[in-house]
């Protein structure tokens, strides 16, 4: 079941390093890597709004089946038809040299992903429906949606639940999983968690080593595949999504900053906008970026980067728009602008959602590991270089979408304690990556000579 | 950067390393002492037991009533547990906290409760007892 299970979603990754190797066709060995692991969110993200069209037209299973494998074989064949010069010239720039010089770290890096995976799949040996979240939320939905002819029963659902209003990227992933398998099994909603989660690691990795070189990649791979990742993967939550789509974005806009690449801007743009697919708190994340990158494509006279982004933004958007404008319950997070007036000049509230957000943040992991203090540590003691634009611009995306969490929870019309204790941990999931590569990306280029074979000090990579 | 905070920032980096591992492998471990000990997940367990629930009631009735201790003595984070793994197990079949169905789900180990229960029906009904606490009510007038 579990290699049914993966034939299922093969779809959805060719569909997603398709999709971005058209947008952004470097034939950079790195870059192809990249596209893989960005490949993972993107081509979910997509499939997955194929998925909900299909139910809304009300298709049955082997219509969409052919409708989606259709869809994959047209994009898979653009690329290679628009594409073909890249791969004719793949440029090896993860050349054994490089490997050769840092294998102990990378050595460290493969240990790292496989305790990581070995703590992801015992945790959903002993949950395999996921946490609480997950089986009355997200596969709950999931299973609406599957044994339904249309999305009826799903919608009626989430207007009663406790989430109503939002959309369910992850739950049409989970039901369109189990229509190619034709069965329900939990193989399919960890397998879904395990390739958001999984693709993390190879986002980060990849991303760092165009932009800081293969010893930042390595450690801050090494970082992020601590015991948290498993933890919050195996739960089956949806914020490990989130999280991958906002690492995504970041580094995609990063690598703008510094090649000014055309297709990056659109590819980030896509990518922005899917999280707003997957939970309402996206919708902030796509707001912000959308402002950061016009603010970078004024300073440069470059208008046509900023017509890029919003155009990748635009596909996920616009069915965002379809699903709160015609289909979607009113949300129960957002109260109305008197009330919000009045939270807002409550200091009690300001002092419980600041001692909240300093505890949780600082002590964030599971178990409390300190992840983001040992990451301000590095970076303390390492020193900070905003010598080029990518350092000064990076660190906004995450503070703005940090500084919108802290906002909401200030004027959440749900008692506030409970919705910080409920929600604060999984919200801080979204961030934690991204946080990685912000820290990574601001701190001073070092020779981490320390990993190295005596022999080969003389010539580090970074 | 001087060449002491150089090396304090290397020893930082490794250690940082070194306590992400090791807390790698601490999560794994303990994760599979909880599971050598044979402890069965309680959602998988509630979908054993809604297994059979399910047998006894029609697929095409498309709501189902639910009714527990919340109804009696108020909300309690089990019971309401219960109550979404209940839905969990029948969705696309909708479960409503509510006696107006002709199938009505009722989940209680209290003694009293059964008692309580018929009270609350008006009309004439069956009950057919599954065990662990579990009981349906088929209310053949609606």
């Amino acid at each position: 079941m579990f290699l049914l299970a993966m034939l299922a979603f093969l779809p959805k990754l060719i569909l997603g390093f398709s999709i971005a190797h058209l947008i952004w066709p470097d034939g950079r060995i790195s870059s192809l890597l990249l596209k893989f692991f960005l490949g993972i969110p993107l081509g979910m993200g997509i499939a997955s709004i194929l998925f909900f069209f299909s139910k809304l037209w009300s298709l049955d299973r082997w219509s969409y089946i052919a409708v989606e494998l259709t869809f994959v074989a047209a994009a898979f064949t653009a690329m290679l038809l628009a594409r073909k010069d890249t791969f004719r010239r793949i440029e090896f720039d993860v050349d054994s040299s490089i490997i050769k010089q840092n294998k102990f770290l990378i050595l460290l890096v493969i240990l790292a992903a496989a305790i990581s995976l070995m703590g992801f799949f015992s945790t959903t040996l002993l949950r395999p429906h996921g946490r609480e979240d997950a089986w009355s939320n997200w596969n709950l939905v999931a299973r609406f949606v599957y044994y339904s002819d249309d999305l009826t029963n799903a919608l009626d659902y989430i207007a009663i639940s406790s989430f109503p209003g939002y959309p369910f990227m992850l739950g049409l992933d989970v039901a369109n999983g189990w229509t190619f398998v034709n069965t329900v099994t939990t193989r399919v909603p960890i397998l879904a968690a395990g390739l958001f989660a999984f693709s993390i690691p190879g986002i980060l990795f990849f991303g760092l080593f165009k932009t800081r070189g293969i010893q930042s990649a390595s450690i801050a791979a090494i970082l992020v595949l601590g015991p948290w990742l498993a933890q919050f993967a195996a739960g089956l939550y949806s914020d490990v999504p989130m999280a991958a789509f906002y690492l995504g974005a970041g580094v995609l806009i990063s690598l703008y900053l510094q090649t000014g690449t055309p297709g990056l801007a659109a590819l980030a743009g896509l990518i922005a906008g899917l999280p707003s697919w997957a939970k309402n708190d996206g919708i902030p994340f796509a707001i912000i970026t959308a402002i950061i990158m016009f603010l970078v494509s004024f300073k440069r006279r470059d208008a046509a980067a900023i017509v890029r982004f919003v155009l990748g933004l635009a596909l996920p958007l616009a069915v965002v728009a379809i699903y709160h404008e015609f289909l979607a319950s009113p949300g129960n997070v957002v109260a109305n602008g008197s009330e919000m007036l009045l939270r807002l000049q409550d200091p009690s509230r300001l002092r419980t959602v600041l001692e909240f957000f300093i505890r949780e943040t600082s002590w964030f992991g599971s178990p409390a590991s300190g992840y983001v203090l040992i990451l301000l540590a590095i970076l303390v003691v390492g020193g900070i270089d905003l010598g080029n634009e990518n350092s000064r611009i990076i660190p906004f995306v995450f503070l703005s979408q940090y500084a919108v969490y802290f906002a909401v929870y200030l004027v959440t019309p749900l008692p506030l304690e409970w919705h910080l204790g409920s929600s604060l941990q999984r919200v801080l999931v979204h961030l934690i990556p991204l946080l990685t590569f912000t820290v990574f990306s601001l701190l001073r280029k070092h020779d981490f000579s320390l990993f190295q074979p005596v022999g080969n000090r003389h010539a580090p990579h970074d | 950067m001087s060449a002491t905070r150089s090396l304090i920032f290397r020893i930082l980096t490794i250690l940082a390393l070194l306590y992400s591992m090791g807390m790698g492998l601490f999560y794994f471990r303990s994760i599979m002492n909880v599971y050598s000990q044979g402890r069965v997940d309680y959602v998988v367990k509630w979908e054993s037991l809604m297994a059979d629930v399910k047998k006894e009631i029609p697929a095409d009735e498309k709501v189902i009533g639910y009714v527990s201790e919340w109804d009696r003595l108020g909300f309690d984070k089990d019971v309401y547990i219960e109550f979404v793994l209940t839905q969990y197990a029948f969705a696309p079949q909708l479960v409503r906290r509510d006696l107006n169905h002709e199938w009505i789900i009722a989940n209680s180990t209290d003694p009293g409760f059964l008692g309580w229960l018929t009270s609350q029906l008006t009309s004439s009904f069956t009950v057919q007892e599954l065990g662990s606490g579990i009981y349906i009510i088929h209310r053949g007038d609606l």
